[in-house]
């Protein structure tokens, strides 16, 4: 759906199309392709073949296979043969193009765990603290 | 038991387990055996929820990209979701489109709500409340 500027529709969404598979029902979604991905790993090799580091895959693998032009910055690039054939998490198809990492990495939210003692505390807190919106 | 926690309150939810209870928590964001918050010095970049914060693993957990999460949570193999929400309503009908200067998007929640005999919608009232649809 598509909105004008006074708030008033412009255009509705095409209805969807669906379909019932054992009995639950669905909706086709088509996917969205990216002409480009810009992706982050840990370790990718000259051709392209890919690591990611504990919980850094996210949507990373998943939007490297989707857009037509792949680009991995990786934090470390290795010879070819240096990663495990059977450790790859990206292969090297659907890579177009390794940069290397310049920058360090940052932790968006640093939280730490708390005291025992604490935690009702901040549990009340942040009850509080939600009822505003 | 897995368990699916969202963005928000159900985040909070780790450091409130009692020790010796048997439950894996899943962040779809690819973490099956999420643990805590960590203490100083034990943080990672590369180990965040799918609200961003710093988490550690649990032992026996399992790292995996965002769309075999997704998986997980489609083919119902996820036990329990708690997820939060703007507005619920006495029929179990869900708003949480976003979160107004916090969060854009419906995120996880149209996937994590296909199997609704298993998720939980946690709201702030007056005082904490739970809601089952």
């Amino acid at each position: 759906m598509r909105y004008n500027k006074d708030g008033t529709i412009a255009e509705y969404s095409k209805p969807k199309e669906t379909r019932e598979f054992k009995g639950k029902g669905y909706i086709l979604e088509e996917s969205i392709f990216g002409d480009y991905a810009l992706i982050k790993a840990d370790k990718a090799d000259k051709l392209g073949n890919c690591q990611f580091r504990k919980a850094q895959n996210n949507f990373n693998e998943a939007m490297a296979k989707n857009a037509k032009f792949t680009v991995v910055e990786a934090d470390n690039i290795v010879e070819v043969g240096e990663l495990r054939p059977e450790e790859i998490h990206l292969q090297a198809v659907y890579v177009n193009k390794v940069v290397k990492s310049t920058e360090q990495k940052q932790i968006e939210k640093l939280i730490f765990a708390k005291d025992p003692s604490e935690m009702l505390q901040a549990g009340k807190y942040k009850t509080r603290h939600a009822g505003r919106y | 038991m897995y368990v699916n926690l969202g963005i928000g309150m159900p985040l909070i939810a780790p450091s409130y387990l009692p020790e010796g209870v048997e439950v894996f928590l899943q962040a779809e964001n690819g973490i099956l055996g999420l643990g805590g918050y960590p203490k100083p010095g034990q943080e990672d970049p590369d180990l965040i929820n799918p609200g961003k914060e710093t988490v550690t693993l649990n032992e026996g957990a399992s790292l995996f990209g965002s769309h075999e999460s997704f998986g997980m949570i489609r083919a119902g193999r996820i036990d329990l979701t708690m997820l939060g929400a703007l507005q619920v309503s006495q029929y179990g009908d869900l708003a949480n489109f976003m979160l107004p200067g916090k969060v854009k998007g419906v995120g996880g929640a149209m996937d994590l709500v296909a199997n609704p005999e298993k998720t939980t919608v946690i709201v702030t009232m007056v005082c904490p409340s739970f809601l089952f649809v």
